[in-house]
């Protein structure tokens, strides 16, 4: 197969900050680049490009038409002949059309609102795709985990990111045609007008653009901190740590340990806001300066002669309006420009290749399959202490191993490596002869059926947590891996069975199984996939009793047998019914053979399991001799 | 510290709390967490109003300038002071937002700190109320995915300004014409309380999408959780996960299309009288200007003044309004979390000192949990003596935890009691009596600090004990690894340079903390069930040794365990089955036996093999 590629591991490549920065983010894209992909799904649709358009025109023609009716009036005022119908007529003639254009933009506004929210639910949920089947390694990053925050925020709100920033376009159009109608009217007075707006928005466009690249830069060090703070709060606030909180009185310490992190927080914070106060001088600067020009230039020219009193308290009620819509365009394209710094970030997050496994291999053969650990060292990225050393060990097809060692030996390490959800830091894996790093990653998945240590469910149906999804579960096959696995008289006590939900956060009246009962259920799910090719359990039955894991370990013997499985388990004595044990130590295979074997070899084997079984024999080799 | 109040309780017996009384109770909470803050409100508010109503002047000043022929030097100097004075404010304001920003980030920082406080002193029975944890969740999910409480600040902000704002508008406004005034505030109240009946809805809606929003986000946080990650791939569970998220997208998306268009609605209707107001303000104050039919006559000055205020009125009207809608939703979205905070929290009693255990019994203990369906315990009685060792077996479920906590006090037996050296443990001043307990729970928890604060929160031994402790549990392999040494941090998900011990080192850890403080009971709930043959024979070979000849009990579902205990209590069906030595129970047909008949076999047989 493919053996010339370099093999990839991202999770160890993206340790370092810069290489991360620079595999995240490879290029700053120009403002416009990143808009014109953002407005994909608008330029697609003409009903509501049309929308904004139509938004624009009734919304920013609103202030023009205060200023013309003020001109009305104030002409009609200073006529010679004061006709009091006719103003009242225009009056009233200004509020119907006032009142027409500010319901259709209202509308306009309110009824297309949430077409952008559907839109933005789209790249959500490639968002949490890609989650779900990046490398696994990467959630142990903590420096990814803050970069990529930053880039979900975008896709996850209706007021920032995304959603947001499409909103304040639509909304900017009306401020962008305000601004247009009202200079110009103010550009009869003098092009200086103009100027001065212009230069306003300048100002303020580049000011904010500024802090916000300052702040974005530095995102990474405020999440940081946010995050440490957040989940102090959330571990002290745990329920689950209740009793050893109390027993050995923890609160002063959490206490003691928040406060200089808040501190540390505010510290950064303030930094953020410092720069922007001093740069709000200028901002100030220049809206006073617009209406210093504005103000001399109409009294210069009224005391001219060049215009009249009308056309003064026209042009006056202009400047007045036209100062307003720039401070409000300015805040909307300084929103816009910041927004789509982390925009970027999330287009970012989407593109970039986050999978070390992309080959497109595939796996040889039909039913069990063969595993060779060749070589194989591995260390956690980001370590250099090798947890496995040129491991190297082969498991048949059809054969049943048990996984045994010390704490700390690798097991659970060799378990994740064997699944793919780590890359070996040297060496390889194959599966039926093929090197695992040139299959695709779900085909890799798919081979197995596993059980973790850890239980915790989801809140999902018994049923749909046993098949692992929500459509075509064969109920009669869940109903046999539940029989299994020792779970079915308490699901079938259940009025809904299997279509019992669990946990209560979604439905009040879901079901709270014991730890051991979820660990039976997680079995189960193993079970149920009856066309892995290979059955993986990192001690699954570390929450049973003895006579329950004893049930278990029966029913494994049956159901198991002629298939690929590696066991791990502490309790020696559960391997027996396994054909072959491996014993792992020191990072590679000290022992291997079948239990008989290793037991008739001197060795940390023999040592094992005399050591666990001698408060058995003792007590019992005592009781007979009684 | 939590005076015993009469509570007023909810159906499920959780406290209840009024809109007002959530309001009073986030107020002094504001004020205890941030003086400061109050007096920064007021005077950001002021200079808000200020911004606004500045704007007021220039017109005036220039059309009356005009009337009374000013020359260009005397309208350059107004100009310029005008812009002196505008530029004085913005830059006040400035300060003020900043100085506004910076002590509600410390606020929406420091409160949910202050409730993870509450948190840790509360009542410990409630925390395994599934109600309670619920109560929980809702209380702070508005804080974290709503920003309620920047909301509530913000709304604060707006009231204030707006009403400090009509304030200067209505000034101009009665000089003008005090019936125009009354006339418009008439118009905005009419518009306001139409605009009401939109708000109520609102509210109600907002708090209907509360669980649908609670749910979407439990999915959404799913997909980002680093426990589940494995599963995710192994399982290929992207596909059902997306799922259940898309169907609460699509029903809150569905919500907020229904509450734009009402919203809509009502905005067009405001607009209605927002254009009312204007014809009016345009009509009549044109007709004073020209002439003193309708009152005494007014300048062009005093038009364009009048207009422009007559504008603001209006709007400022409806933001006063808005904001007071928005206070009180956030206080409604906050109510979980002020009822959370007048949860009882644990009584520290006073009470005798305890001296170092002599007996310890249980005297008709029955037990069941507060919301459970069974009983656990069912008149149990027992006695322990000073130095034995008491191994407590029985199936999963049989009650062994809930002998410990009841042990710990974090629950009462409904009858029964629980001696002491012959006292009655509720007699016992708490803090004292727990010094004299080391537990190791079964779901241990190991906190986010250095090892060192793990062990020895207190501060109370020196290094050198510490890693004396460690060696005994053979942990200086380990120890002799770590840069850091005793300050190394134990969370990865705070701690960037954490160490993430394993399942088994993490076990010893907490056996080490056990054993730490000097207590006269050491109780170990599963303390081996992540060791290796090897660590655990250890924890049993220097069972003696580490128990220090204090008085122990053990939980195991390692038969084994139980045969260097000196006596064994079978728990069955909440009573107790027997209570006797390991090779007196064997004798006998008892579901001890069963149970390590079931274990020992796969010795015995390779034994005989």
């Amino acid at each position: 197969m493919n053996t010339n590629r370099t093999r990839r591991d991202l999770a160890r490549e993206l340790q370092d900050k810069e290489r991360r920065r620079s595999y995240l983010h490879p290029r700053k894209q120009p403002f416009f680049k990143v808009m014109w992909r953002a407005y994909a799904p608008i330029r697609g649709s003409f009903k509501i490009l049309l929308a904004h358009i139509l938004y624009a025109l009734t919304d920013g023609v609103l202030p023009l038409l205060s200023v013309l009716i003020m001109y009305v009036l104030v002409g009609l005022l200073g006529a010679p002949e004061v006709n009091q119908r006719t103003m009242l007529l225009a009056a009233g003639a200004y509020g119907i059309v006032y009142f027409l254009c500010s319901t259709l933009s209202v509308q306009l506004k309110q009824r297309n609102y949430t077409w952008f929210t559907r839109q933005r639910l789209k790249w959500l949920n490639l968002t949490g795709h890609k989650i779900m089947s990046m490398d696994f390694g990467l959630f142990e990053n903590p420096g990814f985990m803050d970069d990529i925050k930053t880039a979900h925020w975008s896709f996850n709100g209706n007021n920032a990111g995304l959603e947001g920033t499409w909103h304040k376009v639509f909304e900017m159009g009306g401020t962008l045609v305000s601004a247009l109608l009202l200079g110009g009217l103010l550009c009869w007075l003098s092009p200086l007008v103009a100027a001065a707006g212009l230069v306003l928005v300048a100002i303020t466009v580049v000011v904010q653009s500024h802090i916000s690249t300052y702040k974005h830069k530095r995102r990474e060090e405020l999440v940081r901190l946010s995050r440490r703070m957040g989940m102090l709060r959330e571990e002290a606030a745990n329920f689950k740590a209740g009793k050893d909180l109390r027993l050995y009185r923890m609160a002063g310490r959490f206490q003691a340990v928040f406060a200089p992190l808040l501190t540390g927080y505010m510290k950064l914070y303030k930094a953020f806001t410092r720069r922007e106060f001093s740069l709000s001088f200028l901002e100030g600067l220049a809206l006073v300066a617009v209406d210093l020009v504005c103000a001399l230039l109409l009294v210069n020219r009224r005391l001219a002669g060049a215009i009249t009193t009308a056309d003064f308290v026209m042009l006056l009620s202009a400047v007045i309006l036209f100062s307003q819509t720039l401070v409000l365009l300015s805040q909307q394209l300084a929103f816009i420009k910041n927004e789509t710094l982390y925009v970027q970030d999330a287009f970012d997050f989407l593109d970039a290749p986050l999978t070390s496994l992309d080959g497109q291999g595939q796996v040889p053969g039909k039913g069990p399959v063969s595993i060779r650990f060749e070589e194989v060292s591995f260390a956690y990225p980001g370590t250099d202490r090798l947890v496995l050393d040129k491991l190297t060990f082969d498991i048949k097809a059809g054969e049943r191993c048990a996984l045994v060692g010390l704490n700390g030996a690798g097991k659970t390490t060799l378990v994740k490596l064997l699944l793919g959800l780590y890359q070996p830091t040297s060496g390889r894996i194959y599966i039926n002869g093929v090197d695992s790093a040139t299959l695709p990653q779900e085909t890799l998945f798919a081979l197995f059926g596993a059980v973790f240590q850890e239980v915790d469910p989801l809140a999902f149906t018994i049923a749909e947590t046993v098949a692992a999804r929500d459509a075509d579960i064969d109920r009669a096959r869940v109903t046999e891996a539940l029989k299994t696995a020792g779970l079915w008289e308490k699901v079938d006590s259940f009025e809904k069975g299997i279509d019992t939900p669990l946990l209560k956060i979604i439905h009040e009246d879901g079901a709270i199984l014991s730890g051991g009962e979820n660990q039976k259920l997680m079995i189960a799910r193993a079970l149920y996939r009856q066309d892995a090719r290979m059955m993986v359990m990192d001690e699954p039955t570390a929450a049973l009793d003895a006579l329950a894991e004893q049930a278990i370990y029966q029913q494994f013997d049956d159901l198991l047998r002629g298939r690929t499985a590696l066991f791990i388990s502490h309790r020696l004595a559960s391997t027996h019914f396994c054909d072959r044990i491996l014993l792992l130590s020191g990072g590679h295979i000290a022992q291997h053979g079948s239990h008989a074997e290793l037991l008739a070899q001197e060795g940390l084997y023999q040592q094992l399991f005399h050591t666990q079984g001698k408060y058995y024999l003792d007590q019992k080799e005592a009781a007979a001799s009684e | 510290m939590n005076k015993k109040r009469k509570q007023v309780k909810t159906a499920d017996g959780l406290p209840r709390a009024t809109t007002l009384q959530a309001l009073r109770s986030l107020m002094k909470l504001i004020w205890q967490v941030d003086k400061a803050y109050y007096l920064i409100l007021l005077f950001r508010s002021i200079l808000g109003a200020a911004s606004s109503l500045v704007n007021l002047i220039l017109p005036k000043l220039l059309i009356d300038g005009f009337a009374r022929g000013w020359e260009w030097e005397h309208f350059l100097k107004g100009i310029l002071a005008f812009a002196a004075f505008k530029y004085l404010v913005l830059q006040a304001l400035s300060f003020l937002k900043l100085k506004e920003k910076r002590h509600s980030e410390y606020l929406d920082n420091k409160v949910p700190m202050v409730f993870a406080d509450k948190v840790m002193r509360l009542h410990y029975p409630q925390l395994e109320d599934p109600q309670v944890l619920d109560l929980k969740e809702r209380a702070i999910f508005p804080i974290t995915n709503y920003q309620a409480l920047q909301g509530l600040l913000g709304a604060a902000i707006d009231i204030i300004t707006s009403f400090l704002t009509l304030g200067g508008l209505a000034a101009v406004l009665f000089a003008f014409s005090p019936w125009f005034l009354l006339t418009l505030l008439a118009l905005c109240v009419i518009a306001s309380l139409l605009s009401a009946r939109f708000s109520r809805y609102m509210r109600h809606a907002l708090q209907d999408l509360i669980p649908t929003n609670r749910r979407y986000g439990y999915w959404f946080d799913t997909i980002f959780n680093p426990a589940f990650q494995k599963e995710f791939r192994v399982y290929g569970l992207n596909v059902l996960l997306l799922a259940k998220v898309n169907t609460y997208t699509g029903e809150i998306a569905d919500w907020l299309n229904r509450l734009y268009a009402r919203q809509g609605n009502n905005a067009t209707l405001q607009n209605l009288f927002t254009a009312l107001m204007r014809v009016m303000a345009y009509g009549y104050a044109a007709l004073r200007v020209l002439g003193s039919q309708w009152g005494s006559q007014i300048t062009l000055g005093d038009y364009s003044v009048i207009v422009l205020a007559t504008e603001n009125f209006f709007a400022t009207f409806q933001r006063f309004f808005g904001g007071i809608f928005e206070l009180i939703s956030n206080v409604h979205h906050l109510l979980p979390f002020c009822q959370f905070m007048l949860l009882p929290e644990a009584e520290q009693p006073d009470g005798l000192i305890p001296e170092p255990l002599r007996t310890l019994a249980f005297e008709n203990v029955s037990f069941r949990y507060p919301h459970g369906d069974r009983q656990i315990l069912d008149d149990l009685s027992f006695h322990i003596y000073e130095g034995e060792k008491i191994s407590i077996v029985g199936l999963n479920n049989a009650g062994k935890s809930t002998i410990v906590k009841l042990i710990c006090r974090l629950f009462e037996p409904q009858s029964g009691r629980i001696l002491y050296n012959g006292t009655d443990i509720r007699e016992y001043n708490y803090q004292a009596y727990l010094q004299q307990l080391a537990c190791v729970f079964q779901d241990f928890f190991l906190f986010p600090f250095t090892l060192r604060d793990n062990l020895d929160p207190e501060g109370n031994s020196p290094d050198e004990a510490l890693l004396a402790i460690l060696d005994e549990v053979s942990l200086e392999g380990v120890m002799a690894r770590l840069p850091g040494g005793l300050d190394t941090h134990l969370n990865k998900a705070v701690w960037e340079d954490a160490t993430d011990f394993s399942g088994g080192e993490k076990q010893k850890i907490a056996i080490a903390r056990s054993l730490a403080r000097t207590s006269s009971l050491v109780i170990l709930d599963e303390p081996t069930a992540a060791l290796d043959p090897l660590a655990e024979s250890e924890v049993y070979e220097h069972f003696h040794e580490l128990t220090r000849g204090r008085t122990a009990i053990f939980i195991s579902h390692r038969m084994s365990s139980s045969t260097f205990c000196d006596k064994i209590l079978l728990l069955q069906d909440g009573k107790m089955a027997a209570f006797d030595s390991h090779q007196a129970l064997m004798k006998g047909h008892n579901l001890y036996r069963d149970l390590f008949m079931a274990q020992a076999q796969h010795f015995l047989e390779q034994q005989e093999a």
